[in-house]
């Protein structure tokens, strides 16, 4: 029961700060899982991979995960309502309200700030999931940080960036590649 | 009966959303207008970008948002309740799917193999979503320092990043109040 009440009251709170635009939920969800040591950092991306390639919003899929893992069906079902409960509530109260209130100076002002610094979290977290994947390191302070770098992961890396700059290759394609890739060489 | 069949095809349009998009809330987008509007005729093709604009300025999931203004539009609160469970539904279901069955898996040499690669790959999708988001949202000398200090403040000092988010926020309101301030003296003078 306090396992269910700790997985509400930590998605709550991711809920409620995932404002920015697109992947901001990642540096959230990375930081919480460390710190409550729901998972390692390697698992972390191997929920993202998985979240990636299979359909419905990445939040809801990292949040059925971590619940999962962490308190069952019920704790799964838990951390996902509660990733969404704060928006939808402030939602459901602006609806009621009024509806323009958004789009005023005030609103605008704000994400002149928070774009570029959400921008800088989400390329933190991509420092952090690269630091595990590509150095198999926990933190950039680790002893020896390039004692275990990885050519050919970076090498698969550095192809999969090319990949989606050259042809937008879909996740799905890319993730089976990048497994066949690491069955083959690594 | 009738009157309940709303609801059912709300949840009904919004799981078989939720059950075909892969890779979240850019790609639900054309999807939902299709749906929403092209098909069923619930909101009009303004009303869904209205909805999709606010949907991104409050925190929480783009998708879900939207689904939830459009469900709102129809029925109001219970509406807006059975579009949101559509939305998520079928993640929940298949996740904890996979989730269940993994850990069987997890510790087979070529899976953890695979694994290795796939990591590096989800590696590049995460920097190609910075540079998309960066050539977005870093727009002057400000949108630079902040996406810097971002940055540093989480590598290099662990500081959270719900703290970043809001000192983003609260700075964003300070400047642009300095910003207004400013344009109305330069029209006063002129």
């Amino acid at each position: 029961m306090i396992i269910l009440w700790h997985l509400f009251y930590c998605f709550a709170r991711i809920g409620s700060f995932a404002i920015g635009g697109g992947y901001v939920i990642l540096p959230l969800l990375l930081e919480e899982a460390i710190n409550q040591k729901w998972m390692n950092q390697k698992q972390f991306v191997d929920m993202l991979a998985v979240s990636q390639i299979t359909p419905g919003p990445i939040a809801i899929n990292m949040a059925t995960y971590v619940g999962y893992h962490t308190g069952g069906v019920l704790g799964s079902l838990v951390a996902s309502f509660a990733v969404v409960l704060p928006s939808f509530t402030l939602l459901m109260i602006l609806a009621i309200c009024f509806f323009h209130f958004y789009e005023t100076q005030f609103s605008r002002s704000i994400f002149y700030g928070l774009r570029p610094m959400v921008t800088g979290l989400v390329a933190a977290a991509a420092t952090q999931i690269g630091l595990i994947s590509i150095l198999n390191a926990e933190s950039i302070y680790a002893p020896n940080l390039f004692a275990s770098f990885n050519w050919k992961a970076a090498v698969i890396m550095i192809a999969a960036i090319a990949a989606i700059w050259r042809w937008n290759l879909h996740p799905v394609i890319l993730v089976a590649a990048a497994g066949a890739a690491g069955i083959i060489f690594l | 009966m009738n009157k309940y069949k709303i609801y059912f095809d709300l949840f009904c349009t919004f799981f078989r959303i939720g059950a075909v998009t892969i890779g979240g809330g850019y790609v639900m987008l054309p999807v939902i207008q299709r749906e929403a509007v092209d098909r069923h005729k619930w909101v009009t093709e303004e009303e869904v970008i209205d909805y999709y604009a606010l949907a991104q300025s409050i925190p929480g999931i783009i998708a879900v948002n939207t689904a939830a203004m459009v469900g709102y539009k129809q029925r109001k609160l219970p509406g807006a309740i059975a579009a949101s469970l559509g939305v998520i539904t079928p993640s929940i279901i298949i996740i904890m799917i996979i989730a269940a069955f993994f850990t069987r898996f997890a510790d087979n040499i070529y899976v953890q193999k695979a694994f290795g690669g796939i990591r590096a790959a989800v590696t590049a999708m995460v920097i190609m979503a910075v540079v998309r988001m960066w050539s977005k949202a870093v727009v002057n000398k400000t949108g630079i320092f902040f996406a810097i200090t971002g940055f540093t403040a989480v590598v290099f000092f662990h500081i959270s990043p719900i703290y970043m988010i809001i000192l983003g926020a609260v700075s964003g309101i300070v400047l642009g109040r300095i910003m207004l301030h400013k344009q109305k003296k330069t029209e006063e003078q002129a």
